[in-house]
């Protein structure tokens, strides 16, 4: 189910709420979880049931492994609590049991999500000719193993509070976050979902929550779905781009995917925050960072802090030599990389992402500095480049669009220019349909640079609305729900003229 | 204000303003679905047809319809009317098959009565048996007109909603969507010259992408494989034709169906004759299909013009389909004389002409004469 879809907005989400509250009201706390958990399944099964069954039982391993990682006492001593736990855990020290968990999740994810794209290359490789499977990829099986490798961590680390089963399956279910995250960890969801104060209705949440999900529909499918149209036309249908062009698709596909998956967590924050749990933020203007440290700093900061909690520091962190440490970097942002997608082309990207890491380490690491206007520049650009290698599905799209985009020999102006400005035909420009391989009028330019201008000069949404929820300002005037209500409405009905439905973030 | 009150408001704000929105739409109605013009000038319409024809239908008059795609498109009603007798009006959607068609012609019907129906058999239809539905339209050619406002759910209908002005693409009926006044169309006609200037332009690009490939294939002596079973395919596409047009001449005898095979360029049918080889053989035998089936069908004719000498000149062409409106005029003639008319005892006659000179045609000279010009050798 699509939190973009009316289905969700006009009855499944108003009936979890209601539900919800009611059974809180009633002290049917136990209830309440069971409805939350229960509602979550039937959000992710809508989608494909086939799958509901793999998402429970990830999730009991999981919590049987991270409620054994709990009583395990740390290497090589052996529990003496039930004869049961005894004749299995006696030679079972709790690294080896991480080890266990971590490789199920990974294992589940690798079969899942890379088995097609190992298979090919080992046929490419050896000239082999195994069969495909054509496994169809769970829905957020990425998240959700993320989600639960955090959780066993934690539990080796014995920074779990408590093993309850129907509360961890409501930590991983809970719908907001289960498809594209955030990725949460246990000790940030639990106690909000314990803490009394949270089981009323609270009408600031609500109306804020409101506002939030509002603000994430409407970037969703009015700016990334309209963005949407050109970036897969420049991709997938073209088949040559001419320097405009190809900067048209690139800078379309790097709004568009900003504007979905920030609209997604806007939406999801939103949405959860009606129910009063508050959902880390995952992204703080990525577009403004000026440097590309900072970038992931705003970009899917919560998968940042995966990697960096979850594989950069058990590597070593920087707690190492500087060369090993450059390697960590790297290596955190190859499977950074990977874990977008089983293809060569998220390799690339992460790599790319990596060695900027390293350099911009080396940069400091030798004490220059660069102007601050410089920094965005180069930031933008190449992450707005890298893109290109992330949305690619082949090596021949990716040459498509980067050629395009250095191919100064390929500029074609619009044919009314051709009068003013036939000197620069010398030069090798020419004039004619200056967009048309993308499918495009002049609005395309126009709204790339509204785009450009929104993500660079306006605040984000946690700067706006989310953090103001912390304080006791007053953010609830009849302006803003007048605006933020509008948003809600130009969403809702954009949402029957999108073409484009399905987050990006979906796929991996 | 108090967070409760925002809440109540803030739905209270989408209700109201959804109404206002409601009340522009039907007040402005520029496809004119629900009413004529109450603003803007009385003619004047939106570029869309898959949309406007609904509005077209609902409250104009005509009793006579060109509908067919980027190959009727320049061809004028007031001239049909003229020549062929009737009220004509061109809602011709580009690029549609006849399946799409088909909804529009079924609610042109079901709400006029309509003496002619001039359609062309292209051959994405023919051979290829589409069922594309480039936007979904179908609920303005349903009985309900409740749902009509999903037009307005459309960014590009809605600029023209957000426009109070008598603003619109063409505010005539004569040929709304004609596209040979078009600069970027009118210079490319006259000769392959003008197809190499027009370098830029995303139909040449394709068009020379295909015509090199294909000449190479032939020159490698190979031909086109198509997924399916040839007899399958034949089968198919015989019951796509008789669903979505010979129904329509079968349950409304009282209506006649002028069926234009649109002459393309010699060029265009080489490629079909000596490439793809199973699409030509599959065109020929729906052609032949519809000729016979015109033999119980009164009120069918079929006009074909592939073995014409115009067709063998490229000046005469923006592309390898695209021809010069002068030829839309002049088919009307044909069709007012019964020139071109295809018939049992001559269809086979025609088709062997028509096979004959596409297979004479020299795709391989033509192919590497794009080729010299691509790779910059070309000295002309």
């Amino acid at each position: 189910m699509l939190f973009n879809s009316y289905i969700f907005i006009f009855a499944f989400l108003p009936i979890m709420l209601i539900g919800y509250f009611w059974l809180l009201q009633k002290r049917l706390i136990l209830g309440s979880k069971v409805w939350l958990v229960g509602g979550s399944f039937f959000f992710y099964g809508y989608w494909s049931v086939v799958y509901v069954p793999l998402l429970f039982a990830s999730i009991l391993v999981n919590f049987f492994v991270g409620s054994a990682l709990a009583t395990v006492p740390i290497e090589k001593e052996s529990i003496r609590n039930t004869s049961a736990q005894r004749s299995f855990f006696s030679r079972v020290s709790k690294k080896q049991l991480l080890i266990f968990g971590v490789i199920f999740n990974v294992g589940l994810l690798a079969y899942f999500k890379y088995t097609d794209f190992f298979l090919e290359n080992f046929n490419g490789i050896f000239e082999a000719n195994i069969p495909l499977l054509h496994i169809i990829l769970p829905l957020g099986i990425s998240f959700f193993t993320f989600t639960q490798i955090a959780f066993l961590v934690d539990s080796y680390k014995n920074e779990v509070k408590e093993y309850d089963l129907l509360h961890y399956m409501l930590f991983v279910t809970y719908f907001p976050h289960l498809l594209a995250g955030p990725i949460l960890h246990h000790k940030e969801m639990m106690p909000q979902f314990a803490n009394k104060w949270n089981f009323a209705v609270r009408w600031r949440n609500v109306a804020v929550g409101l506002f939030l999900f509002s603000i994430g529909l409407f970037k969703k499918v009015v700016i990334a779905d309209t963005f949407a149209v050109w970036a897969n036309t420049g991709f997938d249908v073209a088949t040559t781009l001419n320097f405009f062009e190809a900067w048209a698709t690139s800078l379309s596909y790097t709004l568009q995917l900003y504007f979905d998956f920030s609209g997604y967590v806007d939406m999801a924050i939103g949405m959860s925050l009606m129910f009063n749990i508050r959902l880390p933020i995952n992204f703080n203007s990525p577009y403004k960072a000026t440097d590309i440290q900072d970038f992931w700093r705003r970009w899917h900061i919560t998968l940042s802090r995966f990697l960096r909690d979850y594989i950069y520091i058990p590597l070593g962190g920087n707690k190492v030599s500087q060369f090993r440490n450059y390697v960590n970097l790297f290596t955190v942002f190859l499977i950074g990389g990977i874990w977008h997608g089983a293809s060569w082309m998220f390799l690339i990207w992460g790599a790319l992402h990596g060695f900027a890491i390293v350099m911009h380490r080396i940069w400091q690491d030798l004490g220059l500095k660069m102007w601050g206007w410089l920094g965005w520049l180069i930031t933008f650009n190449f992450v707005n480049i890298t893109w290109v290698f992330f949305r690619a599905k082949d090596f021949e799209t990716t040459s498509k669009v980067l050629s395009g985009m250095v191919g100064f020999h390929s500029i074609v102006l619009p044919d009314k220019l051709s009068v003013k400005f036939t000197f620069l035909e010398q030069y090798g420009v020419s004039f004619g349909e200056w967009l048309a391989n993308i499918g495009s009028g002049n609005s395309v330019v126009l709204l790339i640079v509204i785009g450009i201008f929104i993500v660079l000069v306006f605040k984000n949404s946690y700067e706006t609305i989310y953090s103001e929820t912390l304080k006791k300002s007053n953010i609830l005037t009849a302006k803003k729900t007048f605006y933020y209500s509008f948003l809600c409405l130009i969403g809702i009905l954009a949402m029957s003229m999108s073409t484009v439905s399905e987050f990006i973030y979906f796929n991996f | 204000m108090k967070s409760k009150k925002t809440v109540y408001i803030f739905f209270l704000f989408i209700i109201i303003n959804f109404l206002i929105i409601c009340a522009i739409v039907y007040v402005n109605d520029p496809l004119q679905v629900f009413h004529k013009h109450w603003i803007r000038k009385k003619n004047v319409l939106m570029p869309d047809m898959r949309m406007q024809a609904a509005g077209i239908i609902n409250h104009h008059e005509f009793d006579s319809i060109i509908i067919g795609t980027s190959m009727l498109e320049n061809t004028s009603s007031i001239e049909a009317s003229k020549k062929l007798g009737g009220n004509f009006i061109n809602i011709s959607l580009d690029g549609s098959d006849f399946y799409e068609r088909s909804f529009v012609i079924r609610y042109a019907i079901e709400k006029k009565k309509i003496k002619k129906v001039l359609f062309s058999l292209d051959s994405g239809g023919l051979v290829l048996y589409q069922k594309n539905l480039q936007e979904d339209t179908s609920y303005l050619y349903d009985k309900s007109r409740s749902n009509d406002y999903k037009a307005y759910l459309n960014i590009n209908n809605l600029k023209y909603l957000i426009k109070f002005t008598s603003s619109g693409h063409h505010s005539s009926l004569d040929c709304p969507n004609a596209w040979y006044d078009n600069p970027s169309n009118t210079k490319r006609y006259g000769g392959l010259y003008n197809w190499f200037e027009a370098k830029n332009s995303a139909q040449i690009k394709k068009a020379f992408k295909e015509i090199s490939d294909v000449a190479k294939k032939v020159k490698m002596g190979e031909v086109a494989q198509r997924p399916r079973d040839f007899q399958k395919r034949v089968g198919m596409a015989r019951k796509y034709i008789d669903t979505y047009v010979l129904y329509f001449a079968e349950s409304h005898p009282e209506t006649e169906f002028v069926l234009i095979l649109p002459p393309y360029s010699r060029l265009n049918y080489a490629m079909q004759a000596q490439y793809y080889k199973d699409d030509f053989k599959i065109y020929k035998i729906m052609v032949r299909y519809l000729v016979l089936k015109s033999k119980d069908y009164p009120n069918i004719k079929v006009f074909g013009w592939g073995n014409y000498p115009f067709v063998d000149n490229i000046a005469n062409y923006k592309d390898p389909s695209h021809y010069e409106y002068k030829i839309n005029s002049w088919m009307l003639s044909a069709i007012m004389q019964d020139e071109g008319l295809l018939l049992t005892d001559n269809v086979d006659k025609y088709l062997n002409i028509f096979t004959e000179k596409s297979l004479k045609f020299d795709l391989i000279g033509f192919g590497k004469k794009l080729d010299d010009y691509l790779n910059n050798r070309y000295l002309d």
